[in-house]
């Protein structure tokens, strides 16, 4: 099977090569062509895009792994993220009107410009890049220990996260969101179809549907239920999906998205359409780790029930090696949009600021792409815990920019203080609490970490003076758009 | 208040409702209840339904 992985990588990588360069052609001058494909992404595409970028190693590597540990509970986790894309019903028309308006290529300018003060948005970038470089080494780990697990160590853990952090870097710098968009809508599809496959395939070699669900009921029947077998206590659920739930919005490689759609039709088909792939791929990948369970039942560590399950047989190695180019795609599709995001971050809410003349940006974020990508590979191979506590980590950290972004719409009386306090604060508090481990009260890092922002937001921006007229200056087309297309 | 604004009103309270029944029935009601047609059948519905109620909210908008 090596020799056939090998050779389906390889096709894969020649295949999204092709793809990225196409992408070259028909790109334009400037950062709004590069970052945001010049706002002119339709729905569709930008739908299977926002699919390939949220949905990662973390699903059929994971969240099957955490189903496997867990039970049940992955699927409340997953899809109360889903149903927190209620947050894009609210906030895409507003990020996307915002940026028609005033040509906003990041979040992080958006709130810049709200709260008037460039320190809001490059302190915003500097979180989004502390905390995004963890989440993008998880993803090369996903692809190391899947690669080295289903090769029996022929292709090993730092090759595998070499191969990833490659493609991304390439794909991502070929053409920017341009390049991104097109490999990631043809990974999209691969990642979907040969997991349907797969689950197919396993599920039968269970003897069928009806056996699969009577035989898990029997045997593992724990893990059909919350407690279930320990890990989902109802604290430890709070503390993983309230991140999650805020995702859309605190995660710049999807919020950024907002601002990309030729109009607010294609954003809508965007959401709509990403709402339904990701419903499929959930359940989809907690089957998957149903299925784990079944066939391998004494697992060391729940990280390797997929590429474990891929080498046990019960697919055949044609399918199982497509199944490892999807996994692998779903990693670099995501580890490629954050390298685009942290470059554009970088680049408009670092450099920028520091470079009045603004000259050579381009190249600044471009170099900012190699640094993350370096720095990923670094994290990566330290092989941390749990692959999903780390996703997880990342999400609490970004977390508590949500006060600032809700602020910048429904709260005139938000101040820059306010949002720098409740970023600078809440981000060094809730880092701290992650890196030792602590849960204060035994309530989880990203409850504190969210409701100190909040709190910090409200109580200091009461006793300090918003900018005179800002909010005012910013949310007024904003409302007068949502009147004009009747959003609420 | 414009009707659109009422109607949406009313479907971000329902999905608010369901978003807390996610945590409250199978913690709740279905706790340590252990088969396919409990918490994992709630969830999918629940999914289902959020899913339905996003849509409603952005079916209006006007492009």
């Amino acid at each position: 099977m090596t020799a056939g992985i090998i050779t389906a990588l390889a096709l894969y990588a020649l295949l999204g090569i092709l793809v990225a360069l196409a992408a070259r052609r028909g790109l334009g001058e400037g950062a709004s062509e590069y970052y945001l494909a010049g706002r002119r992404a339709g729905g569709v595409i930008s739908a299977l895009s926002y699919g390939a970028t949220t949905y990662s190693a973390f699903m059929m590597v994971g969240l099957a792994g955490l189903t496997y540990a867990g039970g049940v509970g992955a699927l409340g986790f997953e899809l109360i993220y889903l149903a927190g894309l209620g947050l894009v019903a609210i906030f895409g028309p507003r990020f996307w009107l915002a940026g028609q308006r005033f040509g906003f290529i990041t979040p992080a300018e958006m709130l810049s410009f709200r709260y008037d003060s460039r320190l809001v948005g490059g302190v915003m970038a500097l979180a989004a890049c502390v905390f995004l470089i963890p989440y993008s080494a998880v993803q090369l780990m996903g692809i190391g220990y899947l690669l080295s697990g289903v090769t029996d160590g022929a292709v090993g853990f730092e090759a595998g996260i070499f191969i990833g952090a490659a493609l991304a870097l390439i794909w991502t710098l070929a053409a920017g969101l341009r390049s991104v968009l097109w490999t990631d809508a043809l990974q999209v599809i691969v990642m979907l179809v040969t997991s349907l496959l797969a689950v197919g395939f396993v599920v039968a070699a269970l003897g069928g549907p009806a056996t699969f669900l009577q035989s898990t009921m029997e045997s593992r029947g724990e893990w059909l239920s919350v407690p279930g077998p320990g890990l989902f206590s109802l604290t430890t659920f709070i503390g993983l999906t309230l991140p999650w739930f805020f995702f859309s919005i605190s995660n710049p490689q999807v919020s950024q998205r907002l601002f990309t759609t030729e109009s607010l039709g294609a954003l809508r088909v965007m959401l709509l359409g990403f709402l339904v792939l990701g419903f499929i791929y959930t359940l989809v990948s907690v089957l998957w780790g149903f299925s784990a369970l079944q066939l391998l039942p004494a697992l060391e560590r729940a990280d390797l029930a997929t590429p474990r399950l891929l080498a046990s047989g019960a697919i055949p190695a044609a399918v199982a090696i497509v199944l490892v180019v999807g996994i692998v795609a779903a990693a670099v599709s995501t580890v490629d949009s954050i390298l685009l995001s942290l470059s554009a971050l970088a680049a408009r809410d670092l450099y920028r600021p520091l470079s009045p003349r603004g000259g050579r940006e381009m190249l600044a974020g471009q170099l900012v792409m190699l640094l993350v990508t370096g720095l990923a590979i670094l994290f990566a191979r330290l092989q941390l815990d749990l692959i999903t506590i780390l996703s997880v980590a990342s999400s609490s950290g970004l977390l508590v920019t949500v006060p600032a972004i809700v602020g910048c719409f429904f709260w005139r009386r938000g101040t820059a203080a306010g949002a720098l306090a409740s970023m600078v604060i809440a981000g060094i508090v809730v880092t701290w609490l992650q890196l030792t481990g602590t849960n204060p009260l035994g309530i989880p890092a990203s409850v504190w970490g969210g409701g100190l922002a909040l709190g910090l937001f409200v109580v200091v921006s009461l006793v300090t003076n918003p900018s005179p007229g800002r909010a005012e200056h910013f949310l007024q087309p904003v409302e007068e758009g949502l009147a004009r297309h009747r959003i609420r | 208040m414009s009707d659109y604004r009422r109607r949406a009103n009313r479907t971000l309270g329902l999905l608010a409702i369901a978003i807390l029944l996610a945590y409250i029935v199978p913690y709740g009601l279905m706790r340590d209840y252990a088969a396919w047609q409990g918490a994992f059948l709630f969830w999918t519905l629940f999914g289902v339904v959020s899913i339905g109620l996003i849509f409603r909210l952005v079916a209006g908008w006007r492009s």
